[in-house]
């Protein structure tokens, strides 16, 4: 059988049975049906093809508002446009409650803003953690506070979570604010934490200001990022979760 | 006892029950907490008191102290 130069569909010999051409114009038909819809995949409004290969093409569905194209493992992307405070969104809010608060489905997000206040726990008073990824390695938090009875340092205090505050703020008091900034949170190596709270120390009484620096040393994205206290369960509080 | 998930993508918020073994852990680490809370808060009072003690018996006020010191 003779076959077409570039897609290779099957044609039949000049010595081919006339007999036989209703076949062939149906494998040719068929073949060319195949190759056509293979070189336009898309399916939905706002499709766009690319090539996989010389001759083979896939479809990429549009993306999200504030998302641009780049590339990822040579192929097309949708990811959310870098740019400074000035572009972020508000992405989520809610009350702290339960063991622990889960914001997911922030992969798209290369900056990520999350602050909570006027936090309580039932039980005792605590420290204030921030997970990644729910993921209890790669944390390291260097921080120091101010206002307690002595100033302290801390450096590496977790590899499992950053601290959001010195030992401990206390639990009845909800005159707190505790903040970090996530930047290169889709950079292969490391994403940035940048701590700020403020919170009533327990063991003095007094105001406490904890600056700190966080460092997740993991090439993956950050996805989720979970809100926790050592002292008990979120009680009161509300967070807030900005993405640009 | 439960764990809140909130998906930033979709808005949607869901409370998750924790396994018997999430709970035991968590339990652990707010008794650990809370010993240490404790244990720190006595030790301040402790010096508070000691510091009280040793004022008393020289005979002067922490702010009489203070402008000593000063």
């Amino acid at each position: 059988m003779a076959t077409t130069t570039n897609y290779g569909w099957t044609t039949p010999d000049d010595t081919a049975l006339v007999k036989d051409g209703a076949s062939a114009i149906r494998t040719l038909g068929s073949s060319a049906d195949t190759t056509v819809k293979n070189l336009s995949p898309g399916t939905t409004a706002g499709d766009l093809d690319y090539y996989t290969a010389a001759t083979t093409k896939a479809r990429i569905g549009i993306g999200s508002a504030g998302q641009v194209l780049t590339v990822s493992g040579g192929v097309p992307a949708w990811v959310a446009a870098s740019g400074g405070a000035g572009n972020m969104v508000q992405i989520a809010t809610g009350t702290l409650s339960g063991a622990s608060v889960t914001i997911s489905s922030l992969s798209t997000y290369t900056d990520i803003l999350v602050y909570f206040e006027s936090a309580t726990n039932a039980t005792a008073a605590g420290t204030a953690f921030l997970q990644i990824n729910a993921t209890a390695s790669n944390h390291n938090t260097f921080g120091y506070a101010t206002g307690a009875a002595s100033a302290s340092k801390f450096s590496s205090l977790s590899a499992t979570k950053f601290n959001l505050s010195a030992e401990a703020y206390i639990r009845t008091d909800t005159t707190n604010l505790f903040t970090a900034k996530l930047t290169n949170c889709k950079n292969p190596g490391f994403t940035d934490v940048d701590i700020k709270s403020t919170y009533l120390a327990n063991t003095s009484g007094s105001q406490a200001f904890f600056n700190g620096k966080g460092i997740f040393a993991s090439s993956a994205t950050v996805s989720s990022i979970v809100l926790s206290n050592s002292g008990g369960t979120w009680s009161a509080g509300t967070y807030y979760v900005w993405g640009a | 006892m439960f764990r809140i998930e909130h998906n930033a993508g979709t808005g949607e918020i869901k409370e998750i029950e924790l396994s018997a073994k999430e709970i035991k852990e968590l339990e652990k680490e707010y008794a650990d907490t809370k010993a240490k809370s404790e244990a720190q808060q006595f030790e301040a009072e402790a010096k508070a008191t000691a510091k009280a003690a040793i004022l008393d018996r020289i005979g002067l006020t922490s702010d009489e102290l203070k402008t000593i010191l000063g």
